[in-house]
């Protein structure tokens, strides 16, 4: 394969030894690491294989592949949009996903399989309700993520009915679904599919990245140099909306990864190699499953035999993390 | 002299909702000739440059264009990109972009042709032309109106087409930048048959080097017309007034140069 450089050069006046394909090496070796760790610290200290095998090893990998799903969906949304607050909650998906698993809580569902079930019935009903409240291929995206908006805010207000109306039996069910969690997974088919579909979008991307880097340049701009806009576009919410539903429908609606993850990327190894969406969505990919997978065994070992709900340790060592980055980075203004 | 023809433009007819915009317009770019598009705000100059480009919505347009005697509906976007660039209004950086990321994705039609190394002299050269190299790795978002500009016309210079389709592209320029941009591109259609198509507001510049005017003279509420020649023939006084909707008087500076300005 040949090495096309118009995707952003590395930078020789700030390359610090940094080159990009070993640095995506060095993530997926991380990324293997942190997942073979995460295996091996638990509570149970001298846990034997078939422990391992049947409990830790469906979570471990879910939550790389929910991580890596939900960064590239946020990251995919950020260039769409070209807003930098953009994440997968905008597009209603989230929210679909919160109504759809807590009905089946709310009629005693705990437990089961119905409740991701439910939850990608819930997400995949938004999106169906987005394609015909805009009209379909034609139109522009800014319409379909402005109904998003709508709809997530409707969502919202359903998720607050729910809870209201809940019986005291469901109630701590569906709030701790709401936080976000992982330790439903249970099961090794969801996990194979889950990272069959992580890989799926993963290679996609790979594929569309070059033209998705033109995109940045404006759709006039990228037309003009003759990159089929309106595809790309549709594929890009196509994509975005697929991993986050896949990713919320098993793991609840774990927020900020999709935020954080990609600025991450962008404040430190992409102000030294340029913006290079054939790097950028990728490592998101890996970046966002080992932040998930560190986060999850946060979660399960921190208080343990209790356990906490990853959402919350997500946002507890992201929103800090983030800030830090944007307070130090103040001078860079590209964000 | 015989030339080439480039582009044909034939009873072409732009509406916008109810508004004619140009009412059958009939032109004939032919290689190497540089190309002035006068009009008032809202005159239809942007969308017949998109359209000419085949970047605008076919709703609204009537006619047929012509590329070196290819439909426009039947040239490939791949085709279009290796034969003309388009210098937007106002260029658009995304998130983190810096220049040079702006005029090496431009080389994007030219992919499988070159080698990595050419496209990083190639974007300096072009930059350096522009006279930003030294903003080459500086963020987008740092750059002032007049830079962006620069970049992007860098970019479209990096996209090594035969034609350039360039919308208002001396805006934001200060005088100098304005008037060397306007040296390189008569130098680039002269030295190797560049084709220029530029709207334009500042007329004082028409005669420093464009061979031919589009005057578009619609008005709302009517159906647009146009005037449409050589400079020489059709940019005076009375036609540009027509067109712009102000007086306008014609001087010649020392050096000979025909300029004009507003009364």
């Amino acid at each position: 394969m040949r090495d096309f450089s118009i995707y952003g050069i590395e930078d020789p006046v700030y390359l610090r030894g940094m080159k990009k394909s070993p640095l995506f090496l060095g993530l997926i070796v991380f990324a293997m690491l942190s997942i073979a760790g995460a295996l091996l610290i638990g509570s149970v200290a001298n846990a034997d294989l078939s422990l391992i095998y049947q409990l830790r090893l469906p979570r471990v990998l879910a939550a790389f592949a929910v991580g890596g799903l939900l960064a590239m969906s946020g990251c995919l949304l950020q260039v769409l949009t070209r807003n930098p607050l953009a994440e997968s909650s905008v597009l209603g998906v989230s929210g679909g996903a919160s109504v759809g698993a807590l009905g089946v809580l709310m009629m005693g569902g705990a437990g089961t399989i119905w409740v991701a079930g439910g939850a990608w019935l819930g997400a995949i009903s938004v999106l169906v309700l987005l394609w015909l409240l805009v009209g379909g291929y034609a139109t522009h995206p800014s319409r379909l993520l402005l109904a998003g908006v709508m709809v997530a805010t409707g969502c919202g207000a359903i998720t607050s009915l729910m809870i209201a109306f809940a019986s005291d039996l469901a109630m701590p069910g569906m709030i701790h679904w709401l936080m976000g969690d992982l330790d439903s997974v249970m099961s090794l088919e969801v996990v194979g599919a889950l990272l069959g579909i992580w890989l799926s979008v993963l290679l996609i991307l790979m594929k569309l990245a070059p033209k998705i880097h033109l995109l940045q340049l404006g759709t006039d701009k990228a037309l003009s140099l003759g990159v089929d806009v309106p595809f790309i576009q549709w594929m890009m919410v196509l994509l975005a909306a697929l991993s986050a539903a896949s990713a919320v429908s098993v793991a609840g609606s774990i927020g900020f990864v999709g935020l954080l993850v990609p600025h991450i990327l962008r404040t430190t190894v992409m102000k030294h190699l340029g913006p290079d969406q054939t790097f950028l969505l990728p490592a998101s990919g890996l970046l966002g499953g080992i932040f998930l997978v560190f986060s999850d065994m946060f979660a399960r070992t921190v208080i343990a035999p209790s356990q906490l709900p990853v959402g919350v340790i997500t946002a507890l060592i992201g929103v800090p993390s983030f800030l830090f980055l944007l307070a130090r980075l103040r001078q860079w203004s590209s964000l | 002299m015989t030339q080439e023809t480039l582009l044909e433009v034939q009873n072409f007819t732009l509406t916008i909702g109810n508004r004619v915009l140009i009412a059958d317009l009939d032109w004939t770019v032919k290689v190497g000739e540089r190309w002035c598009l006068i009009g008032r705000n809202g005159a239809g100059k942007s969308t017949l440059l998109k359209a000419i480009a085949g970047m605008q919505n076919q709703l609204y347009m009537h006619g047929n264009i012509r590329w070196q005697g290819k439909d426009l509906p039947l040239c490939s976007p791949q085709e279009l990109s290796k034969l003309r660039a388009y210098g937007e209004q106002f260029p658009q950086g995304g998130i983190g972009l810096r220049s040079i990321d702006v005029v090496l994705a431009s080389q994007w039609p030219w992919r499988y042709e070159k080698e990595s190394k050419e496209f990083l002299d190639h974007a300096m050269a072009s930059l350096a032309r522009c006279d930003v190299q030294h903003l080459a790795y500086a963020p987008w978002q740092s750059l002032s109106g007049g830079e962006r500009q620069r970049v992007s016309l860098a970019a479209c210079f990096a996209q090594s087409t035969p034609v350039l389709i360039l919308d208002e592209p001396t805006s934001h320029l200060d005088i100098h930048h304005q008037v060397t941009l306007l040296e390189m591109l008569v130098n680039a259609s002269k030295s190797c048959q560049q084709t220029v198509i530029a709207s334009l507001h500042e007329i004082s510049l028409i005669g420093r080097g464009f061979t031919h005017a589009l005057m578009l003279t619609g008005k709302v509420g009517e159906a647009g017309g146009y005037l449409i020649g050589p400079v020489d023939e059709v940019v005076n006084p009375t036609n540009l007034e027509k067109s712009l909707g102000h007086p306008i008087l014609e001087a010649t500076t020392a050096s000979g140069v025909k300029v004009f300005i507003p009364a």
